[in-house]
């Protein structure tokens, strides 16, 4: 876990110097503050949380606020389901915004069985997974009453795809679309981090009420996708 | 730069094996032995050729295109960027033996090669996911004519350099000289 964390931690901070040092901003001290999701007032159903002052402005917009409530889940170590700690434990209910500064929600026990797709812009494996879900979405494969969101983590201005809105409409994802948001002090994304994430494409499978009922990370096949999100309770 | 690196690497193949070809046939035909026996001749300066176009095309695809380096990328980079040096000061001391310095990294090298590009086919497995920061070794940024990748285009390179570095034709007599 250490490891994971740390490893998190010294790319967080590489990406952020990269950022610094390729000319961020004329100012670094200067805050993000050039529109997007930074310049959007909070609302009364929206995240109870702000965007660092600190980050860099290439961020700017790219970063929202993420609330978290309830405790975080363990990184996912095991490839078995069954062996996940965090299964059958309470999800975190998260709240954010997506990239039209609209309230994002991961609350399965008030908006029903829930995927939750963490995604990074950079990541071939992503951008090879983001088509397989939506060959699903199209066969009607995935029930309508599945919330899917989508979180885009992980940023990396200085890595293809970025900046991760205009990627996201490229490879038209049309669920709701979270904007993962920066702990600058912990040095953590922090929608990944209460999810445990460990690698991309990271999906979690959360039942109506607010357990995790499976995570894995990777792409798996179209079919194994909906039988999961099938097997889930109170799916019709 | 995709298409030019694509082609160089596929002419760098093409002439390995062109050479392996032709050493094989100059006991038989004479003119093929002295085509050979000319390029081998120069292989000083090809060997610097191949290795400085593969280390300044992998800056390229990092640093300007943002292809984010796997580790098997790295560990083929480190293989690879020595013998541009290496190449260079042998070239300038005309030191012939230098290649018995770099021609293990090309075999290193080529050997790592050829196993990212068998896991890029998915003959191979390696992970599924990308890394927490990082890409997969799985991952291909782009794929020319179907078939050329960062991991053939690497493979290309360090198989051109160990032909040129260990066939010769000094051995080889004339059909003439042979009757």
């Amino acid at each position: 876990m250490n490891t994971v964390r740390r490893s998190a931690a010294i790319a967080l901070v590489g990406a952020l110097a990269f950022v610094s040092a390729c000319g961020g901003g004329d100012d670094d001290d200067t805050p993000a503050s050039d529109g997007g999701l930074t310049s959007i007032a909070p609302s009364a159903d929206g995240p109870d949380a702000t965007i660092s002052p600190d980050l860099p402005d290439a961020f700017a917009g790219m970063v929202g606020p993420v609330e978290v409530i309830g405790d975080k889940l363990p990184p996912l170590t095991t490839k078995d389901f069954t062996a996940d700690p965090a299964a059958g434990t309470a999800a975190p209910v998260v709240i954010g915004l997506g990239y039209d500064g609209e309230t994002v929600r991961i609350d399965a026990e008030a908006a029903g069985p829930t995927m939750v797709v963490f995604l990074a812009h950079w990541c071939a494996h992503c951008n090879a997974e983001i088509p397989v879900l939506n060959s699903l979405r199209d066969d009607d494969r995935i029930p309508d009453d599945v919330n899917v969101v989508g979180v885009s983590t992980a940023l990396n201005p200085g890595q293809p795809n970025f900046p991760p809105d205009e990627w996201l409409d490229d490879k038209d994802w049309t669920w709701a679309a979270m904007a993962d948001g920066v702990d600058m002090e912990a040095e953590t994304f922090i929608a990944a981090d209460a999810f445990g994430v460990t690698a991309f494409p990271f999906t979690v499978l959360i039942d109506a009420n607010g357990n995790v009922a499976a995570r894995w990370s990777g792409g798996r096949p179209p079919s194994e996708i909906a039988s999961l999100v099938g097997a889930l309770p109170d799916v019709a | 730069m995709q298409t030019l690196t694509s082609v160089l690497a596929i002419v760098a193949g093409a002439g390995a094996v062109l050479i392996v070809f032709a050493r094989l046939l100059a006991p038989h035909i004479g003119w093929v032995a002295d085509v050979g026996r000319n390029v081998v001749a120069q292989r000083a300066p090809l060997t610097l050729a191949i290795a400085a176009v593969a280390t300044l095309g992998s800056l390229y695809f990092s640093e300007s295109a943002n292809y984010v380096p796997c580790r098997l990328c790295w560990f083929q980079r480190i293989a690879m960027y020595p013998i541009t040096v290496v190449a260079l000061v042998a070239l300038i001391r005309r030191d012939l033996a230098a290649r018995w310095y770099f021609l293990p990294m090309a075999v290193i090298g080529a050997g790592i090669s050829t196993y990212h590009y068998l896991i890029e086919w998915g003959v191979l497995a390696d992970s599924e996911n990308c890394a927490l920061f990082g890409p997969s070794c799985s991952a291909v940024w782009y794929r020319e004519f179907g078939f050329v990748s960062m991991a053939f285009a690497a493979l290309a390179g360090f198989v051109a350099i160990i032909v040129l570095n260990t066939v010769s034709f000094d051995s080889v007599r004339s059909p003439q000289e042979t009757s």
